[in-house]
């Protein structure tokens, strides 16, 4: 009998589809120690040790305070509304009505009967939370303010102002600074400050410039919110060590910032683009009917991350430090990938969100220094140095193994 | 069972369950390939670690939209495969002229007390094995696994010529040890 090519081919396929391989539990075992060690993450240390720290800060910085001073700077505003609205020494002229509407705001200051102005600075913490004053709407001043603007006397910048339009005012405020104010200011030390204060040259202040003095930070343990946007320029070490050059960065992010005594905590979210410069190359040499070579080179230009920056600060004056860290996740890539057969180009073209040979999370530490330039504008520079492995080990083993990178950085704060 | 994307997902992430599971799938569909390169079950399951190995490290790497897991993981324990016989070619071509002659009188000899209507498959398969090697891996991919002399050519680095070449030496080889087995069985049965 002669076999047809089609017979053999039949007789194979059906040999081939019957067989039967039986599974044995065990073999499981055998292939599982072939695999590599499952990676073991450190984002669980990470947060077991971040998260007992930032709640144990933000307890402190967000708890409730100590001392007589909770209300400080808001107890002022009656005891100075009552001293200006009476004496009228220093050209304010409220009329009955707007007299009305700014104690109709925060409170009855009739009822209240603040005068002698020093009650505001006693004991009782109760008397006004949260003060806010509504600004009439034209003053002797002579400038005109929109109705119903409300201005909240917790923030501290609103001084800066003040401080810049007199020298000789600017001496006033520096001397009432240095003075001890809020635990055991007596009746006599409140006067003196008044007294200076009914001195002072109005006309250079701008519009209710009492009220902004009295805003002081100094005076204040009040922690408050606020909320900030920034922007960060960024330069750093090439992620491989072998290959010359540098990363740069923008970054754009925004957060809440919560400030008690010169203490600070600030987290945020922030998207960044990165010039990565990186170049990843995988060849295969096989010896066999002649050499051939197959090379992948991956070529990243750029990648994307997420970044959310915790950072940990101490304010002096104008000056803040502050220590923290930032974890990233990448979002996407932009590469240009060849593809080669022989040193010959088979493939070449960008692709975009291909995260090969890089690890999705990353970890930056980072000290920093900032300066306020402006009440609401702080420029600063940070030093970060990576603390995760961002490329996988399989793909180089020339990896700078915690590249620093310096970041400037100009930070807008918002209400 | 079936091999869908949430397993595969789950592979990709280092899920352990998952990938056992997927290794289960693997053993029933790749196991009869591995098989036919070698001589026993261990040193199939042996190849069928190494391959499964390379499918679990090149599975992070695939586009599961539009995914075929059987063919994509058909080749990739093809070309393990032939990577190993690469490895050890100068052995296996030695095996091969040495025994092949042999190994022919064997089967003619084992099969002859067998009746007619059991001749067929498993001699096939059998005496696949025993034909050259490159004829063999040849055989297989093209009557098999389906692949085209292009892909087979890519596949073993030859050129295409000599992949039909190889599959025509393949059956013919086979065509004469049927038929001389066949004789064999009909002397008997007279």
């Amino acid at each position: 009998m002669s076999w047809t090519d089609q017979e053999l081919s039949e007789m194979a396929k059906k040999a081939e589809a019957g067989r039967a391989f039986t599974y044995d539990d065990s073999f499981w075992g055998e292939m599982e120690a072939l695999l590599p060690a499952k990676k073991k993450s450190i984002w669980p240390y990470f947060w077991a040790i971040a998260v007992p720290i930032v709640g144990a800060l933000t307890l402190y910085l967000a708890g409730p305070t100590k001392g007589v001073s909770t209300s400080h700077v808001a107890k002022t505003i009656p005891f100075e509304m009552n001293r200006f609205g009476n004496t009228n020494n220093l050209g304010l002229s409220l009329s009955s009505s707007q007299e009305k509407k700014v104690v109709g705001v925060d409170l009855d200051i009739q009822s209240q009967n603040f005068s002698p102005a020093i009650s505001a600075y006693s004991a009782e913490k109760s008397a006004i939370k949260n003060p806010k004053i509504l600004v009439s709407t034209e003053t002797n001043f002579g400038r005109k303010q929109k109705s119903g603007n409300t201005r909240n006397l917790e923030i501290t910048e609103q001084i800066v102002p003040v401080i810049n339009a007199s020298s000789s005012y600017k001496n006033d405020l520096t001397q009432f600074n240095r003075e001890a104010l809020p635990q055991d200011v007596n009746k006599s030390a409140e006067s003196e400050i008044v007294e200076r204060l009914s001195f002072a040259p109005l006309s250079l202040l701008g519009f209710n410039p009492y009220l902004k003095m009295l805003a002081l930070p100094y005076y204040s343990r009040r922690r408050y919110f606020s909320a900030f946007g920034e922007l960060g320029f960024g330069i750093g070490e090439a992620y491989r060590s072998d290959q010359i050059g540098h990363t740069e960065s923008i970054s754009l992010s925004a957060g809440v910032r919560i400030t008690k005594n010169k203490l600070f905590v600030q987290a945020g979210f922030g998207f960044e683009a990165e010039k990565a410069g990186l170049e990843l190359n995988e060849r295969e040499k096989i010896y066999d009917y002649g050499v051939k070579t197959f090379e992948n080179r991956l070529s990243y230009k750029q990648v994307y991350r997420l970044n959310m920056p915790i950072n940990f600060g101490y304010q002096i004056a104008k000056h803040a430090i502050q220590i923290g860290a930032t974890p990233s996740y990448l979002l996407s890539t932009k590469m240009k990938y060849a593809y080669l057969e022989n040193e010959n180009v088979k493939r070449n073209e960008t692709i975009f969100g291909t995260k090969t040979g890089w690890n999705s999370f990353g970890l930056k530490l980072n000290l920093g220094y900032g300066f306020n330039l402006f009440p609401s504008t702080t420029l600063g520079l940070n030093i970060q140095i990576q603390a995760m492995k961002q490329l996988e080990i399989s793909w180089t083993t020339s990896e700078n193994k915690m590249p620093i990178s310096g970041q400037v950085f100009i930070r807008k704060t918002l209400r | 069972m079936k091999v869908d994307n949430e397993i595969i997902a789950s592979c990709i992430k280092d899920d352990r369950k998952a990938t056992e599971q997927l290794y289960k799938y693997c053993f029933q569909s790749l196991m009869p390939v591995c098989y036919r390169y070698h001589k026993n079950e261990e040193d199939a399951r042996s190849s069928l670690n190494i391959g499964f190995l390379k499918i679990i490290n090149g599975l992070k790497d695939v586009e599961l939209e539009a995914f075929n897991f059987n063919a994509w993981s058909k080749r990739i324990m093809n070309n393990t495969l032939i990577d190993e016989y690469r490895k050890s070619k100068k052995y296996r071509d030695r095996y091969s002229i040495t025994d092949s002659e042999r190994e022919l009188d064997y089967f003619a000899e084992s099969y002859k007390n067998e009746a007619l209507s059991n001749f067929g498959e498993e001699i096939v398969l059998e005496l696949i094995k025993e034909l050259p090697v490159a004829c063999a891996q040849v055989f297989n991919l093209y009557v098999i696994d389906g692949y085209a002399h292009k892909e087979i050519a890519e596949m073993l680095e030859i050129p295409e010529g000599t992949s039909k070449w190889h599959l025509s030496q393949a059956k013919k080889i086979l065509r004469e040890k049927l038929e001389k087995i066949e004789s064999q069985n009909k002397r008997m049965v007279i």
